[in-house]
């Protein structure tokens, strides 16, 4: 059984491509069966197109009681967990049985994607307490904290437009629930 | 929330028909899929969610659990089923309303030809 690891990097936001990718991996015949931080994907070669994947930030720890409850219903629902990273789970259903989502209706869907906005807002004001807190030894002229403010500085806009991009989003799916379910 | 002031959404009106009888999960699933032809697939997550909301409000409720099985069923309580009957009332308005102003401008037209 052949074994592969590959590096990537996707961004909180970018959940669509990611799991367009790991279903891309999984036709070719490699299925997911780890990750690690950051951006590595861990695959076990087997049948091309045996699964399709998707995943998911959970609203809270995965060990926590509601989320357990939620995962034991997946497992129900014939979805299995492949692997776990922080609040986020990679899980995964036999393609045979078709294609599946796990939010399919406006109102999950919006309260999905509040879900990832909150987690950017948290890490938005992380960002912001990294950066005050580098301040005065910015200012008494140290190098290492320069390059602590410069990159959280980056970060924390890199995570602004992130939660444009969600905003927006929640905004057009919003504006559709006017129209139709 | 008042009985007559609701929409239901298409997941929630079909998942309340379901439970008149006790389902789990998965059934639920089928069932709604069944009654639909195909039309209406609900998500995992997104039923989760569904029933959980609809657990919280009283219109369903989750049996007690039998010692051998790990999955949990649901059934509909007496809110459940007059949220239904006023979603029905809701839904025939509709319906009449409809019917009544589209054969209203089908019979004018036949006139005008």
């Amino acid at each position: 059984m052949r074994y592969k690891k590959e590096k990537k990097l996707f961004w909180v936001w970018e959940y669509q491509e990611e799991e367009q990718w790991l279903n891309e991996k999984s036709a070719q015949g490699f299925q997911l069966v780890e990750y690690r931080f950051p951006g590595r994907y861990f695959f076990k070669e087997g049948k091309p197109g045996e699964y399709l994947y998707r995943y998911e930030l959970l609203d809270g720890s995965p060990n926590a009681a509601h989320n357990q409850d939620y995962l034991h219903f997946l497992e129900e629902m014939g979805i299995e967990e492949v692997c776990r990273y922080l609040n986020y789970v990679y899980v995964r259903r036999r393609a045979e049985l078709g294609p599946f989502a796990l939010f399919n209706d406006l109102p999950s869907r919006i309260a999905y994607l509040q879900r990832i906005a909150k987690l950017l807002r948290i890490l938005c004001v992380l960002e912001i307490i990294a950066l005050l807190c580098n301040m005065p030894a910015v200012f008494m002229g140290f190098a290492f904290n320069m390059f602590v403010v410069g990159f959280s500085l980056a970060l924390f806009l890199l995570l602004l437009v992130g939660l444009g991009k969600i905003r927006s989003k929640i905004r057009d799916m919003e504006e559709e629930q006017v129209l139709r379910e | 929330m008042s009985a007559d002031s609701i929409a239901l959404t298409e997941g929630v009106y079909y998942i309340l028909l379901a439970l008149h009888q006790p389902l789990h999960g998965y059934g639920i699933m089928q069932q709604v899929e069944q009654m639909s032809k195909g039309r209406v697939v609900l998500a995992a997550g997104t039923l989760y969610g569904a029933l959980n909301n609809l657990v919280a409000r009283g219109w369903i409720v989750a049996l007690p659990m039998a010692t051998d099985s790990r999955r949990k069923s649901y059934q509909i309580t007496t809110l459940g089923k007059q949220m239904v009957e006023a979603e029905i009332a809701r839904l025939q308005e509709l319906l009449d309303n409809g019917l009544h102003i589209i054969a209203q401008e089908k019979g004018g037209a036949e006139h005008e030809i």
